[in-house]
C-alpha cells in the first residue's frame, strides 16, 4: 500500500514536471510574436542547400570595379539574377581552382533558363599578381572566359572591396607567394541582399539548388 | 545588435571555412569509407590510350573481375603534380598494372592535360570529364586529387582524398579485393 502511495507521487510529480516543461517549451516557442517572425523567417530559409543562411539579409557590399578587360562592372547592374561572389588570385595553387572550377561545373549541371540567372564575379585578392594577362589566362584554364567576371584593380580599390566584404587578404608570412584569404562563395539575392554562403568545398549541385531561389528572393 | 548578429554570423562561417580548409588540405593521405555505391559511369572521351568501361576497367585482361582505382585529376591542381610520379609507378608495379584509370576533370585546356601526362610520363590510360559532370556523380567537390577505389563488383569501398603514395595505392586495392 505505502509503496502504491509512493508511486502514485512519483507519477504524480513527474506529470507535474512534464506539463512544466511542456508549458516552458510553448512559451519558448510561440509566446512572442518576435519569436515566431523569426521561426518563419527560419522556414523559409531552411530549404537552401548553402552552408549558412545570413537571416535577415543586408544589402550585399559595394562592388564596382574593372573586369579582366578593362570594362567597368558594377554587382548592381545584375539585379534580378543570383550572383555569387568568392575572392580568388590566379597564382592561387589550392582553394582558388577548386572553387573555380566547381562553379563552372555547377554552371554546367544548370538548364539554360537556370543560367541565365546567375552572374558569376571574382574579385582579386592580389592586385600586383592577377594582371589582365594572368586573368585572361586563368579564365580560359577553368572555361570561364565570358561566364566569371573577374574584377581587378589597384591595392587600394580592392583593399575597400574587401573591407566591405569582410574579406582578409594578406601575403603568407613563410610563403610569401601565396595569399590568405577566406574562401567563402557568398549568395547575393535577386534584389541585391547577402544570403548564403558556401565553403569552399561546396558541391555544385548545392549552387544548382540555391540560384533560382536566390535569384527569386 | 542586428550588425553584431551579423558579424557572429559571417564570423561563425569564417569559421566553417577555415574547417572547411582544414578538412580539404588537412587530411592530405587519409581515406574515408563511401558506403559502398556503385561506381557511376566513367566518361566516353579519352585523352590517353584506351577508351575504358567500368566493365573494361573491372576486368582488365583476364577474366576474372577484380578491384581497380579511378584517379581524378586535373592540370591546374598543384597537388596533383605532386602525386603524378606516384600513381604512374604504381601503374608499373605488378599489383598496380591494368588496375587504374586516370580521369581529368574539369580541365577544358586539352593542351595543358596533354602536356601534364607528358612531363609525368604518364601510360595509363586516362580520360577526359570536360564537363565536369562525371567527378560530380562521383561526389568530388572536396579537392583534387581523389581517388576511388572500387572492389571487384564495382561499388566504391573508399575514397582516398589528396595525394597518395605507391604504398597507400597498394594498400588500399588490397583491401578493396578482399570485400
Amino acid at each position: 500500500m505505502r509503496k502504491n502511495g509512493l508511486n502514485l507521487r512519483v507519477m504524480l510529480s513527474l506529470a507535474v514536471l512534464v506539463l512544466a516543461a511542456g508549458v516552458v517549451a510553448l512559451v519558448a516557442i510561440g509566446g512572442s510574436s518576435s519569436h515566431a517572425k523569426q521561426q518563419r523567417e527560419q522556414a523559409r530559409t531552411d530549404h537552401f542547400d548553402a552552408a549558412g543562411v545570413l537571416e535577415p539579409p543586408k544589402p550585399a557590399p559595394a562592388l564596382a570595379l574593372n573586369n579582366s578587360l578593362g570594362q567597368p562592372v558594377n554587382i548592381d547592374q545584375y539585379r534580378g539574377k543570383a550572383v555569387l561572389v568568392t575572392f580568388l588570385y590566379t597564382n592561387c595553387p589550392d582553394i582558388c581552382p577548386l572553387i573555380a572550377s566547381n562553379l563552372r561545373v555547377a554552371q554546367n549541371l544548370m538548364s539554360a533558363s537556370e543560367r541565365a540567372k546567375v552572374q558569376l564575379i571574382a574579385v582579386s585578392v592580389d592586385p600586383k599578381g592577377d594582371t589582365r594577362k594572368a586573368v585572361a589566362a586563368f579564365l580560359k584554364s577553368h572555361g570561364l572566359s565570358g561566364r566569371m567576371q573577374y574584377l581587378i584593380g589597384s591595392a587600394k580599390e580592392l583593399a575597400r572591396v574587401w573591407e566591405a566584404w569582410g574579406v582578409g587578404a594578406s601575403r603568407d608570412a613563410q610563403q610569401p607567394q601565396f595569399i590568405n584569404h577566406n574562401g567563402l562563395v557568398y549568395g547575393i539575392t535577386g534584389s541585391g541582399k547577402r544570403l548564403t554562403l558556401y565553403t569552399p568545398e561546396f558541391k555544385p549541385a548545392e549552387i544548382v539548388h540555391d540560384v533560382p531561389l536566390l535569384a527569386a528572393r | 545588435m542586428r550588425a553584431r548578429g551579423l558579424r557572429a554570423l559571417v564570423g561563425g562561417a569564417l569559421v566553417l571555412g577555415a574547417v572547411a580548409a582544414l578538412a580539404i588540405f588537412g587530411l592530405a593521405s587519409t581515406s574515408s569509407p563511401a558506403g559502398g555505391r556503385p561506381a557511376p559511369a566513367l566518361p566516353r572521351e579519352s585523352l590517353s590510350g584506351p577508351r575504358l568501361t567500368l566493365a573494361s576497367l573491372l576486368s582488365g585482361s583476364g577474366r576474372r573481375r577484380h578491384a581497380a582505382l579511378i584517379v581524378f585529376w586535373a592540370s591546374w591542381c598543384t597537388s596533383c603534380a605532386q602525386e603524378a610520379p606516384a600513381i604512374e609507378s604504381f601503374f608499373r608495379s605488378a599489383e598496380g598494372h591494368d588496375r587504374m584509370v586516370g580521369v581529368d576533370w574539369s580541365d577544358p585546356e586539352t593542351g595543358q592535360a596533354r602536356s601534364f601526362i607528358r612531363h609525368y610520363k604518364w601510360t595509363f590510360p586516362v580520360l577526359r570529364d570536360i564537363e565536369g559532370t562525371v567527378g560530380n556523380d562521383y561526389g568530388l567537390g572536396a579537392g583534387l586529387p581523389d581517388t576511388f577505389v572500387l572492389n571487384a563488383r564495382g561499388r566504391i569501398s573508399q575514397v582516398l582524398r589528396g595525394p597518395q603514395t605507391v604504398s597507400s595505392l597498394r594498400s588500399a586495392l588490397a583491401r578493396a579485393e578482399r570485400s
